[in-house]
């Protein structure tokens, strides 16, 4: 036996679990060679001390459940935003652009004209509310992009800054709300000359695990926002309509929808991942 | 009776039936466990969270295709080996780290990472010298052998659970653990005499 296949026995011969034959060969070998049996012994200090690892008493950060949830959003919001229909780019471009935005245009009515319908349901959602303003989560909250048939004002009201009024021409418009609070923050949105005005609640940096409440609902908004992490978007003519909830086991829009129950609203997850309440 | 109690096997079949409370149990039960092998594995809070927090997400994005063959534990330590093998090879694509030296292995394990602790050898206590200097080493032993010392010596996992958590025949598990130890050893050896001179 030469020493580099001693060496391959050291663990096994250290756990027992070396053939009897074998081991007979490695003690003699030991014997035979102090340098190797030095060496061997330095492997056994080696071996106690890897196992005094175990001992080692290691802190968990109390946000890591948190994280964990934060970061299974993002990816569920990142697949459902790649698959979305591509519109919500050339909107972006449509911002920033003048030749841009014409050729977005072209490629908007040539769609349009290559369908020969004017209902549009090929290009998503983008003729049948183009004078809504559409919401899509972001990786700090929610992203807002208008692009209204003639100019309107679009006040919002509720970030740190105070109230924001824009006028929104034909060329469209792209704005982002965010929120680096732990819990859901509220930002109400008005489109002039539109009622009743959009209450939009983007959640915070932390998850709740909060499940039951009572309140009105926005308060209600607030809750789903907090527990499951999604946007929710409000449009209802009577925000104090009071609710009491329970959530269950479900996602966000079967457990805001069960605690609508019996009220004159209801609650749908947009494809763009952001649940919307309205009334019926 | 809190969802963090069930059996894995009950919480798996709900989580892949689409109940997000299920797999957020499944976070609770193992989210702790996941994060001290991390931290043993990268030895700084942060990239352990990045690293369980990354680890989650594809367990998550994968659950459908979890068949419960290997207990769900052996499979998330698969999921938390690759996710930090990963985004160290990242970050080495992103920024030279320093190379102390290369030890070639017969199969083939080339690179040492020298994750320098900043402390001169003066500067180390004499109670915790040891210690130390054993941590740097097992830091930079090639970040697989450290994966595979860490399974067996600070997790406890047997042979054949380490074989079933990195695809790998026992026999290579065997071999390869035995040559980590061999290399820490090594290291030690040099470093002690080092330290005397």
């Amino acid at each position: 036996m030469n020493n580099d296949k001693a060496r391959e026995y050291f663990s096994a011969y250290a756990e027992g679990t070396l053939e009897p034959g074998l081991a007979q060969s490695f003690e003699a070998k030991l014997k035979a060679d102090g340098t190797l049996k030095a060496e061997y012994e330095q492997f056994q200090s080696t071996l106690e001390e890897l196992n005094s690892l175990r001992f080692e008493e290691i802190e968990v950060p109390f946000d890591l459940n948190d994280r964990i949830s934060a970061a299974i959003d993002k990816s569920i919001y990142d697949k459902k935003r790649a698959a979305s229909p591509g519109w919500t780019t050339w909107l972006r471009n449509l911002a920033f652009g003048g030749l841009a935005a014409a050729a977005i245009f072209g490629a908007y009515f040539t769609v349009k004209m290559a369908n020969g319908s004017t209902s549009m349901a090929s290009v998503g959602t983008i003729a049948s509310s183009s004078e809504q303003i559409q919401y899509s989560p972001t990786d700090q909250g929610i992203e807002m992009k208008y692009r209204p048939s003639e100019s309107h004002k679009v006040t919002i009201r509720g970030g740190s800054d105070g109230d924001e009024s824009v006028q929104v021409g034909r060329n469209g418009w792209v704005n982002e709300l965010t929120n680096a609070q732990p819990s859901a923050a509220i930002f109400k949105v008005q489109i002039q000359g539109d009622t009743p005005e959009s209450i939009v609640v983007v959640p915070g940096t932390q998850r709740s695990k909060v499940v039951t409440g009572q309140g009105s609902i926005v308060d209600l908004a607030k809750a789903v926002a907090n527990r499951y992490h999604v946007p929710v978007i409000l449009k209802v003519a009577n925000p104090e309509t009071e609710v009491s909830w329970n959530f269950g086991n479900g996602d966000a829009p079967s457990e805001a929808a069960k605690s609508l129950s019996g009220l004159a609203f209801s609650a749908d997850m947009r494809e763009t991942g952001v649940l919307s309440i309205s009334d019926n | 009776m809190s969802e963090a109690y069930l059996d894995d096997e009950l919480l798996i079949r709900r989580a892949q039936g689409g109940d997000r409370s299920a797999f957020d149990a499944l976070i609770s039960k193992h989210s702790a466990r996941a994060y001290q092998y991390a931290f043993r594995l990268t030895r700084n809070p942060e990239e352990a969270s990045d690293v369980v927090a990354e680890g989650f997400v594809r367990v998550f994005n994968a659950l459908h295709n979890f068949k419960g063959q290997s207990a769900f534990t052996t499979w998330l330590y698969r999921i938390m080996t690759n996710c930090f093998l990963d985004i160290r090879k990242k970050e080495k694509n992103r920024s030279a780290l320093s190379i102390e030296s290369a030890l070639v292995t017969n199969e083939g394990d080339v690179e040492l990472q020298v994750e320098d602790t900043g402390a001169s050898p003066h500067e180390l206590t004499e109670k915790g010298e040891r210690e130390r200097r054993f941590e740097k080493a097992v830091a930079r032993l090639p970040e697989y052998q450290r994966a595979m010392i860490m399974m067996y010596h600070a997790e406890m996992m047997s042979y054949e659970e380490i074989a079933a958590a990195l695809d790998l025949p026992i026999g290579t598990v065997k071999s390869r653990l035995n040559r980590a130890r061999l290399t820490l050893r090594e290291m030690l050896q040099k470093d002690e005499e080092l330290f005397r001179i």
